[in-house]
């Protein structure tokens, strides 16, 4: 055992060496796409560069992003990721406190970081991130029973995002003639609302790879 | 306002799977009936994407409508509408399968959407002429996969847990790449770049890194350790996509690089390398097929074997490239599938799959013991089979390039393959007491495994059709 | 030396101390920790690429955001077989368990 573990710390050794070979051999000048990328921003309806690619340039990769989140939900639900997360009856005065506070302010700062994300740093991913976290927190200090949500609601809010995204991006294709690209003078708003239901999963999502989708829906 | 449909055949192909898959989230009581309908739609846009590129010739698909390099472009070429032909001739038989194979509720409802969104997810690879959206493609056709393994229960999530780390692992050796060539060449786009691409060092550990990642995934021997107990641990139906569709997603983005993007750099020695490991996983998989003491366990180590033959076949890309490799990609695909279906068969009517007491639940399935024998002889190369037809091009391929050892081996290979393959059959003849069926095995689920055998003989008459639609529009 | 060659090595270093990890540990839960810290080499390395120039070149910066959703999604699916696996076992033979 030991020699084997000796051998794959030789090869690996080997392979820093040659990596780090062709990593010095990367040209330092070279700028990528950048030039192209800040010369299409006005045409891309956000003034945020990290954005328009992300919901412009390259918003199929974000597209299939999301599906890679849903994958992933859908996976752990068929695998059978706890159906009930078991809450904790006796949480102290603490957790429900704390929640009562922090919960309207990560909401707000959910919100306003989608906002941002047209002119600065920021956007669904980060406020989904704030928004799922609100949710285990929220979940956390629950009493049981206080999740009166329907299994239909959660099944709608883990879609919504990438069908409302992949609907946008094949019913502009009658208008701009290709898929995912919004057109002329549309692109603001409808990234603002691809924004908006993709934060919604991406949060929802977050939540249920935590607690598992028995935790937040109503015992039937 | 322009409303016709058919510059868009492409993008159907990967949208209507994925709505198809949404509808079955969200509405999990018609998971069944949007399965088989969303399989025939995707069957259709197939269809269209095949008149179009009739019609049209070789399309490129401007995402958002940015262009190269600062938007995603799809093509849709030969290799690709054959892979994506080859996927949807797998799917539509596996789909009506699945209906009658997965019995209780909360089965179907985890089956259905993620069976589409991975018929999706291979339609997107193979559309694809990004690098990153490729390596997105990649871990989502991975995560999907590990999740149906782990369908079949418990005893599957160790198994599910090893193929997933392997697949990561391949993953990331892609995206290190990625992030080289972008480094190098500050673009992504795969036709853009292989106009640029130089042999320089930096390329070349780009090139290694690719292959190492993409043959991790494709199972190719000394690297197929997790394939076997992934593949023979999941529900049939599963096992049967993994086999005959997902391990050959790999196998054509690595082609397709290498004949594309790293031309200049895939040296005579690096295909003799993959000719090597390709002997080795003949010889290998076969012996171990042999020694199988489950049926699923063997068809899975003929996977094992199988996949060498892409091993062999990708020595002589430099006198044949596509044709071969595709054809004997979906001629195994067909058989592959049929004998996976098939082998579900037994396995529910017999509550088990040991190969000691088999016999009883081969002589119950006539319907099924006959597409198992049709695809083993497509496996073997049979003629007038699919199977025969491929190794026939690679036979003429080698044979006029002079390379006597290769074509030594794929006949070799052909003789063992029938020995594994008459262990199974040899099985059905033995006199016996009549089976008590465990399990219910309906029509549907034989004929549909039958069909699939069907096809991999069937495709030995239009094996024809395919070479030359590759070789008319190549990428 | 320039800093963005020092941190395009750190980038490589991380993403081969995570190989290290990968092959030679045997807990599975290490594993997955080990292809995440390979997950942060690569992110590195890209971030890396962008701040070539000035203002930053934001589709590596895009595709590293890309690449954080995937790695976590990955990372949380291998997480949530992994606390399922041993549970069934135990399951099997200890009813309270």
């Amino acid at each position: 055992m030991k020699t084997i573990v000796n051998l794959v710390s030789v090869v690996v050794l080997l392979w820093l060496a040659v990596l780090a070979w062709a990593l010095w051999h990367i040209p330092l000048t070279d700028s990528g796409l950048q030039t192209l990328a800040l010369a299409e921003l006005p045409n891309s309806g956000v003034e945020h560069a990290v954005t328009a690619v992300l919901l412009n340039y390259r918003a199929y990769d974000t597209l299939l992003e999301v599906v890679v989140l849903l994958a992933a939900v859908l996976g752990a639900r068929a695998a059978g990721w706890p159906v009930a997360l078991p809450l904790n009856a006796d949480r102290g005065p603490l957790l429900p406190g704390v929640a009562s506070v922090l919960l309207p302010l990560l909401l707000l700062s959910a919100v306003y970081l989608l906002w941002l994300g047209k002119h600065e740093a920021g956007g669904s991913f980060q406020s989904g991130a704030l928004l799922g976290a609100a949710g285990i927190l929220a979940l956390l200090s629950a009493q049981p029973g206080d999740w009166p949500v329907r299994a239909w609601t959660v099944r709608v809010g883990l879609v919504i995002g990438f069908s409302i995204f992949l609907l946008v991006g094949v019913l502009v294709i009658p208008f701009s003639g290709t898929f995912l690209a919004y057109p002329f003078g549309t692109a603001t708003e409808l990234i603002l609302l691809i924004e908006i239901v993709l934060a919604f999963s991406i949060g929802l999502a977050l939540l249920l790879l935590f607690a598992g989708q028995g935790s937040v829906i109503d015992p039937p | 306002m322009d409303l016709s449909l058919h510059p868009h055949w492409a993008v159907w192909c990967i949208v209507v799977p994925l709505l198809a898959s949404g509808l079955a989230v969200l509405v999990p009581r018609w998971g069944k009936t949007v399965g088989v309908v969303g399989a025939l739609l995707t069957l259709l846009a197939v269809g269209g994407a095949t008149l179009h590129l009739l019609a049209h010739g070789p399309q490129r698909i401007e995402i958002g409508g940015w262009g190269a390099p600062l938007g995603i472009q799809l093509q849709l070429t030969g290799p690709a509408l054959m892979m994506l032909w080859m996927t949807a001739l797998v799917s539509v038989p596996i789909t009506l399968y699945a209906c009658d194979y997965f019995v209780t509720r909360s089965q179907q409802l985890r089956f259905w959407p993620l069976w589409l969104l991975l018929w999706a997810t291979m339609n997107m690879l193979y559309l694809s002429a990004d690098l990153f959206n490729l390596y997105i493609t990649l871990e989502l056709i991975s995560l999907v996969a590990v999740v149906l393994v782990a369908l079949a229960g418990p005893k599957a999530i160790r198994a599910a847990i090893r193929y997933l780390l392997m697949n990561l692992l391949g993953s990331l050796c892609f995206l290190l790449a990625v992030a080289l060539m972008y480094g190098a060449y500050g673009m992504l786009d795969i036709k853009m770049l292989a106009e640029q691409v130089e042999a320089t060092p930096l390329t070349g550990l780009a090139l290694a890194l690719m292959s190492i990642g993409l043959l991790l995934k494709s199972a190719l021997f000394p690297l197929h350790i997790w394939l076997p107990p992934a593949h023979a641990g999941a529900p049939a139906p599963v096992s049967a996509v993994l086999s005959a569709l997902v391990v050959k997603a790999s196998f054509y983005l690595m082609l397709l690089l290498w004949l594309t993007l790293y031309s200049s750099l895939v040296t005579h020695g690096l295909t003799t390398l993959i000719g090597v490991l390709g002997i080795g996983a003949i010889l290998w998989g076969s012996v171990q097929a042999l020694r199988a003491a489950r049926l699923k366990q063997l068809v899975a180590y003929s996977t094992v074997a199988q996949l060498g033959y892409i091993g062999l076949a990708i020595t002589l890309i430099d006198v044949a490239a596509w044709q071969p490799v595709l054809t004997f990609m979906i001629a195994h695909a067909c058989a592959k599938g049929a004998m996976f279906l098939a082998a579900g068969n037994f396995q529910r009517a017999a509550g088990h799959d040991r190969m000691a007491l088999i016999s009883t639940a081969l002589r119950a399935l006539p319907v099924s013991v006959f597409a198992f024998a049709l695809a083993g002889v497509s496996l073997i190369g049979l003629p007038p089979s699919g199977g025969f037809l491929a190794k026939w091009l690679l036979l003429s391929a080698a044979l006029d390039s002079g390379r006597w050892l290769i074509a030594l081996a794929l006949v070799g290979s052909g003789l063992l393959t029938a020995l594994y393959i008459f262990r199974v059959l040899e099985r059905a003849m033995r006199p016996g007491a009549n089976l008590q069926p465990v399990g219910r095995v309906s029509p549907l689920m034989e004929w549909s495994a039958f069909g699939l055998g069907l096809l991999a003989i069937l495709l030995g008459f239009a094996g024809v059709g395919i070479t030359q639609i590759v070789a008319e529009w190549p990428v | 030396m320039s800093t963005v060659a020092i941190y395009l090595l750190t980038g490589g270093l991380l993403f081969v101390i995570g190989l290290h990890g990968l092959i030679v540990r045997r807990s599975l839960l290490r594993k997955i920790l080990a292809l995440n810290i390979m997950d942060s080499g690569v992110f590195m390395v890209l971030l890396s690429l962008a701040a070539r120039s000035d203002p930053p070149d934001p589709v590596p910066q895009a595709m590293v955001l890309t690449g954080i959703v995937v790695a976590v999604s990955a990372t949380a699916l291998a997480l949530v077989l992994l606390v399922i696996a041993p549970s069934r076992y135990t399951d099997e033979h200890d009813p309270n368990a």
